[in-house]
């Protein structure tokens, strides 16, 4: 037997597990820059289907790394890529010697040529649809195209329709039925059409699999408890993370229902004297995620009976998402003094919406209890939180990575100045500040400071004040920042927002996306035409100064429009559904 | 405490034990067998390639093992690095298309992280924007496929065509 070196291998042979290794290297390079352009993702698109026809074993691995999630950048792709998924849906019914009818004369079942198999090889490797990655899709998508690739029977794992407004309980019903042995998460957002009828079809289509994890329902008001009551006799056994954040009509009662269910006992086996025996175990739920903010007909009483037993059932669940409830009607008691805090104790990740009836108290309490612990925090609306209370609870969540403190009115300055101090900013990636209103330039320029600051090697070794600081976090001061939303921040003028973007940007920092949407009058383009070199800016300028994604508004109020720098290529103006470029 | 490899020709090379442990499959075998001494051989690799690989591993010796949290979430990892490919690496992996491809396949066999990914790297930036005709020429790969089979898969995937 020859030894294996000496083995002859056909010249330029990768294995498939190279090639797989290699074609998504290719597919992530247009993500894998900074900032990534369309064209860079058509060539990385174009040099995928270029794979594709090279020969055989590339094929298989290019097509399956095309298909494994597609993305579309205009719309005359999608509209290709849906006349495909009809065509091999035609196909396969003609295989199965059907008449188009839908009436089974299931005489004769041919097997598929090669040839055939090779053109379904792509539809077998779909498993990620997601509609929302382009402005434009979600309002293109009708039923019609999800019928066509219903009808194409993918083995999907993750559908997004998220703002797929025409969506409607019939359509829904359509691709479910179709994907639900597969498919793994479901998101919905924002598909306002979908009632309680869709949400039930898809519980009964998608529970018997058991395979669904996670179901995303944010924002369709026509949900109430008989929708959630269906997930809870369907799919609660084994779903991992639910949203139904503003499903208006979504009471305390119905969420416990829904909570109950989410027990499932376990079957233990033993052996008691020398025989084989199966018990019943404790019971215990697989939520790990659930967010109910913006349920109106939560009470006190029963939202605190509610989080009890979130979090009694669910031992593994670590994030929440809910609203403070209102106070009963007459209630002298304005503020939440009952606000469960010792149940969040395990939590890493919390989002309190409405924190209007939290004062300084509970929000103390809340870093004592849970501050070290959580790496998300939001804290939206938390108008009578004092600037004291912020700081005390910014210096107890040490390990912060997201924090939004969305129309916390008292976020000040100093506050701002506390943060970029304290243990948790350089891990801190996502800041949203936005609706507070006395957050200035000063704000801006302490978080673009904090990540020029990097503690030098003889400051580490000789002031021993500064290690103790370092000792701490381990990693030198240095902004991890990568999204920054400031909208409605009316004293940030677009100098102050310049020196952030400037302190962050590469090789400083990881800033990647700002929001500055609803900014003030005076951040308008003419201010911007400043900026530039010799008092104009041209696109690659602004270009080369922002990062990939930034929102200016023009005339806040006056004009309910929007200016947007998509992607740092060209200024777009979008009015209305009507899209035209400006030139600065 | 030296570490000998011998190759497929039977060619051996003498290297450290921290250069021998860029290599998961070599460093669980040491960790395994503890250190005999015996030369390891490597049926899969040429002497040649072994020492394009041990000149890649001896450069990188000094730098942090990739931790298993980053290898779970390696898109993540891969877009916080601000550049591709480093200077020193770009001018390794300056070989010959058949030379590069025994690279990425002994990187592979030896299970080497980084060098795998550098080479696989290389090959991507090598396709980005050339036919599939271009291709075939520059890997020298054989066209396999009938008519009828290129049509359909011209057909099957004309959404992705466009640019």
């Amino acid at each position: 037997m020859p030894p294996l070196g000496s083995l002859k291998r056909k010249r330029s042979y990768l294995p498939p597990e190279i090639l797989d290794r290699i074609f998504t290297l290719l597919q992530r390079s247009s993500s894998n820059t900074f900032r990534h352009s369309d064209e860079e993702m058509l060539v990385s698109r174009k040099s995928l289907h270029a794979c594709c026809l090279v020969c055989h074993a590339w094929y298989f691995s290019a097509a399956a790394t095309l298909w494994n999630h597609p993305t579309f950048p205009n719309l005359d792709s999608f509209v290709k890529f849906v006349a495909t998924c009809h065509r091999i849906g035609l196909d396969r019914r003609k295989k199965m010697g059907q008449r188009n009818d839908g009436i089974g004369e299931t005489n004769v079942v041919h097997r598929g040529s090669e040839t055939v198999w090779i053109a379904r090889w792509g539809i077998e490797n779909l498993r990620s649809l997601h509609l929302n990655e382009n402005a434009f899709l979600p309002v293109f998508c009708t039923h019609k195209h999800l019928a066509l690739i219903a009808d194409a029977r993918p083995e999907l794992h993750h559908l997004s329709l998220a703002n797929c407004h025409a969506l409607n309980d019939a359509a829904l019903s359509q691709i479910v039925c179709s994907v639900a042995p597969s498919l793994r998460t479901l998101d919905l957002t924002n598909c306002w059409q979908v009632r309680d009828i869709g949400v039930q079809m898809v519980a009964q289509f998608c529970g018997p699999w058991k395979t669904l994890q996670k179901l995303v329902l944010r924002n369709l008001g026509l949900v109430s408890n008989l929708g959630l009551a269906a997930i809870g006799e369907h799919l609660a056994p084994f779903l991992r993370v639910l949203d139904v954040s503003n499903c208006r009509s979504i009471s305390d009662s119905g969420m416990a229902n829904f909570l109950g269910k989410t027990l499932v006992e376990e079957v233990e086996t033993g052996r008691v004297s020398g025989r084989r025996v199966r018990r019943l175990g404790r019971s215990r739920g697989k939520l790990l995620e659930l967010r109910f903010c913006g349920c109106r007909r939560f009470t006190r009483i029963g939202f605190n009976a509610v989080l009890a037993k979130a979090l009694k059932n669910n031992p593994d669940l670590h994030t929440l998402e809910f609203s403070t409830p209102v106070p009963p009607k007459g209630s002298p008691n304005y503020t939440f003094h009952s606000f469960p805090i010792q149940c969040f104790k395990t939590l890493t990740s919390l989002h309190i919406h409405r924190a209007e009836y939290l004062d300084d108290e509970r929000i103390r309490s809340l870093a004592d209890n849970c501050g070290p612990l959580l790496k998300e925090f939001s804290l939206i609306n938390g108008i009578y939180v004092s600037e004291v209370a912020l700081k005390y609870l910014l210096t107890h969540c040490v390990r912060l990575t997201h924090l939004s403190l969305k129309k916390t009115h008292l976020v000040t300055d100093a506050v701002v100045e506390h943060l970029t101090k304290c243990s948790c900013m350089p891990h801190l990636s996502f800041l949203d500040l936005s609706g507070c209103k006395w957050v200035t330039d000063r704000a801006a320029e302490a978080l673009a400071k904090s990540a020029e600051e990097k503690p030098s090697a003889a400051d580490e070794n000789t002031n021993p004040f500064k290690r103790a600081i370092y000792s701490s976090t381990r990693t030198p001061r240095a902004a991890s920042l990568t999204h920054l939303i400031v909208v409605d921040c009316p004293q940030l003028t677009l100098r102050g927002l310049l020196t952030t973007i400037r302190g962050c940007y590469p090789p400083a920092g990881l800033l990647e996306e700002v929001h500055v949407t609803g900014a003030n009058n005076n951040m308008e383009l003419d201010v911007m035409t400043d900026i530039g070199p010799g008092g104009s800016v041209s696109e690659a300028t602004l270009f080369e100064m922002v990062p990939q994604r930034v929102g200016v508004n023009a005339v806040r109020q006056k004009e309910p429009r929007w200016v947007e720098i998509i992607k740092g290529q060209r200024l777009s103006f979008l009015a209305g559904c009507g899209e035209c470029e400006i030139n600065v | 405490m030296p570490v000998v490899l011998q190759a497929s020709d039977n060619q051996q090379f003498t290297i450290e034990k921290a250069v021998a442990e860029r290599s998961m499959l070599l460093k669980n075998m040491l960790e395994d067998v503890g250190e005999a001494g015996e030369p390891i051989p490597l049926p899969n690799v040429a002497g040649s390639i072994l020492k394009k690989v041990i000149e890649y591993c001896e450069h990188h010796k000094e730098d942090p093992v990739p931790s298993a949290e980053e290898d779970k979430d390696a898109f993540e990892s891969s877009r916080r690095k601000a550049d591709d490919i480093d200077e020193w690496d770009a001018q390794f992996i300056k070989v010959g298309n058949e030379e590069l491809f025994e690279i990425i396949l002994a990187a592979n066999y030896l299970d080497i992280k980084p060098l795998l990914d550098l080479g696989c790297k290389t090959v991507a930036n090598m396709i980005k924007g050339k036919t599939p005709e271009q291709i075939r020429e520059m890997f020298n790969i054989e066209n396999d496929f009938t008519p009828e089979e290129e049509d359909q898969i011209r057909r099957e995937n004309e959404w992705a065509a466009d640019a």
